[in-house]
């Protein structure tokens, strides 16, 4: 049985490919995508669980912190839980995601498989506290 | 007077060296005007100067005792300059009466102004240029003694050693500032690296700890492809290692066993090398009759060869189709491997010899960034140079030149 449907946005194919693979063995349904612009596309078609975005999107005008406030700003997908990986350790990122609201791990360490799997875990028990119903 | 003494006025090293003494234009200083001040009171001569003299002027940078306005002005058109004599031929000029004498009696320095006496002694470079002159002037005629001329060559030569440490201090500058900028771009560098290997030695250790942790339920499909995966980025970190021990290599080797030989069999070992490529990209290969031999070092004409092909291999078209050749030119031969890609922008060229600045910086693409800066260096260190020519959509041709003698 599926723990839950996350929507993974990652612009780096190594990324993309390891931290899929554990989410699947974890037991999620995961969508990926590398662009924010395919974010959007699947946000209008269904709502996961919780979303996973990158600092930065390659090839695209806007970074995984605007995606982030668009996807808040929407009536839709506000109560959506976010979750950072960030691939640099810098205090200005991590301040940003704190401003937004949002839990970060960083990906520029080699990042212990346990500790992804809790952190998408506490994500998705965000969704549960907003949507009780669900 | 030797002719070789001889300097014109606008000779472009002497002006090159002038300008670099930063004192044209600058203001009065004091090491300048204790020694025109000793001159004028040693030798007992109510002017003394120091001038520094350009092609349509002379500029003062210390005086004693000349008249306003020019005490303030401080430079004069180069027609009103006896010094520029002194310059032209790096010898002291020693005028009793100038209103007899043929070289400077019509100077309007002589006619207009008061002028009469003149002992002017060069200064010099450690190069030898002759930037100006350092000169006691009377205005009645007089006969300048053994001692006056020796008093105003020591003068003039602590003038000249200030001169050249002015000159010392700039070329200094300059030095610090180059090795400041290497220094940055060796640390831009080593950031650069460390970067890249961590990025592959961290993504190692999570397919390991991944596959460690699902060992129980893992598809053995899934396990190997894993397995793969690690030995991928581990190769992958290998490479990029034998790729900067290869160019500190290079910067290393001195006195290259640089010879003859022939480019022919050079690229023949190259084709051999890379056939499996060839056969797996499905690409085709178009080879000159004749390819033109040069001086360089085989082992490393074979290294820039295997990029270039390689890199047409993987950023060309697909198929690929490649055509090598070469061309005699002046003093060079030109070798090109043009391919039939997506070609690329000229802001995009302009980097591309860099190291680590893959333009495609997705991991879909194998290599480490590292080739065509490996290209650029032994290119460089065989006396040769790298360029490339793209136009978007038209393909690249990717030259090196190697020379003939």
């Amino acid at each position: 049985m599926s723990k839950g449907t996350i929507l993974y946005v990652e612009p780096n194919l190594g990324r993309r490919e390891l931290f899929g693979f554990q989410m699947r063995y974890e037991g999620y349904d995961i969508h990926v995508v590398s662009t924010g612009e395919e974010a959007i596309t699947v946000l209008e078609e269904f709502l996961p669980d919780g979303i996973i975005l990158p600092d930065r999107l390659l090839n695209s005008d806007f970074t995984g912190f605007n995606l982030a406030r668009k996807i808040q700003s929407n009536e839709e997908t506000r109560n959506i839980p976010i979750l950072f990986f960030l691939q640099s350790n810098e205090i200005s990122d991590r301040l940003i995601a704190l401003e937004l609201g949002v839990d970060y791990c960083d990906v520029g360490m080699p990042l212990i498989p346990q500790e992804l799997s809790l952190r998408i875990e506490n994500l998705l028990r965000c969704t549960n506290k907003n949507n009780p119903s669900s | 007077m030797t002719q070789s003494n001889i300097q014109l006025l606008d000779d472009v090293q002497r002006l090159h060296t002038l300008q670099r003494t930063q004192l044209l234009d600058s203001p009065v200083e004091d090491s300048f005007d204790r020694i025109t001040s000793l001159a004028s009171r040693i030798v007992g001569a109510p002017i003394s100067f120091v001038s520094l003299v350009e092609p349509d002027r002379q500029f003062i940078k210390s005086q004693v005792g000349l008249p306003e306005p020019l005490a303030t002005i401080r430079q004069t058109p180069i027609d009103y300059s006896l010094c520029q004599h002194v310059v032209k031929t790096g010898h002291p000029l020693i005028i009793e009466d100038a209103r007899q004498d043929p070289l400077v009696k019509d100077n309007p320095s002589v006619t207009e102004g008061n002028v009469v006496a003149y002992l002017g002694i060069p200064l010099t470079t450690n190069e030898g240029w002759h930037l100006g002159s350092l000169c006691v002037i009377d205005d009645k005629p007089r006969q300048w003694t053994s001692d006056d001329i020796d008093t105003m060559q020591t003068l003039a030569t602590s003038v000249a050693s200030e001169i050249q440490l002015r000159l010392d201090s700039v070329e200094m500058q300059h030095l610090v500032a180059q090795l400041q900028k290497h220094n940055r771009d060796l640390d831009e560098f080593s950031h650069t690296v460390s970067h890249n290997l961590k990025n592959g030695i961290s993504a190692i250790i999570g397919w390991t700890d991944i596959s460690r942790r699902y060992a129980n339920q893992i598809s053995r499909e899934d396990l190997l492809d894993n397995m793969d995966k690690i030995r991928g980025l581990a190769q992958h970190t290998d490479e990029t290692i034998n790729a900067l021990l290869l160019l500190a290599k290079i910067d290393r080797m001195e006195n290259l066993p640089i010879e003859q030989f022939s480019m022919q069999e050079c690229l023949e070992t190259v084709l051999t090398r890379l056939e499996l490529q060839f056969t797996e990209y499905r690409a085709t290969v178009n080879l000159p009759d004749v390819m033109h031999d040069s001086l360089g070092y085989p082992e490393w004409v074979i290294e820039i060869w295997m990029n270039y092909i390689s890199n047409a291999l993987k950023y060309g078209g697909k198929p690929p189709h490649i055509t090598i050749g070469s061309e005699i030119l002046d003093d060079c031969v030109r070798y090109w491997v043009k391919d039939n890609g997506k070609g690329i922008s000229q802001e995009d060229a302009g980097r591309l010899f860099k190291s680590f600045s893959r333009l495609e910086q997705t991991a879909d693409v194998e290599g480490h960034g590292l080739g065509l800066s490996i290209v650029k260096r032994i290119a460089e260190k065989l006396g040769g140079s790298v360029s490339v020519e793209s136009k978007v959509g038209k393909g690249s041709t990717f030259n090196f030149t190697l020379p003939i003698e």
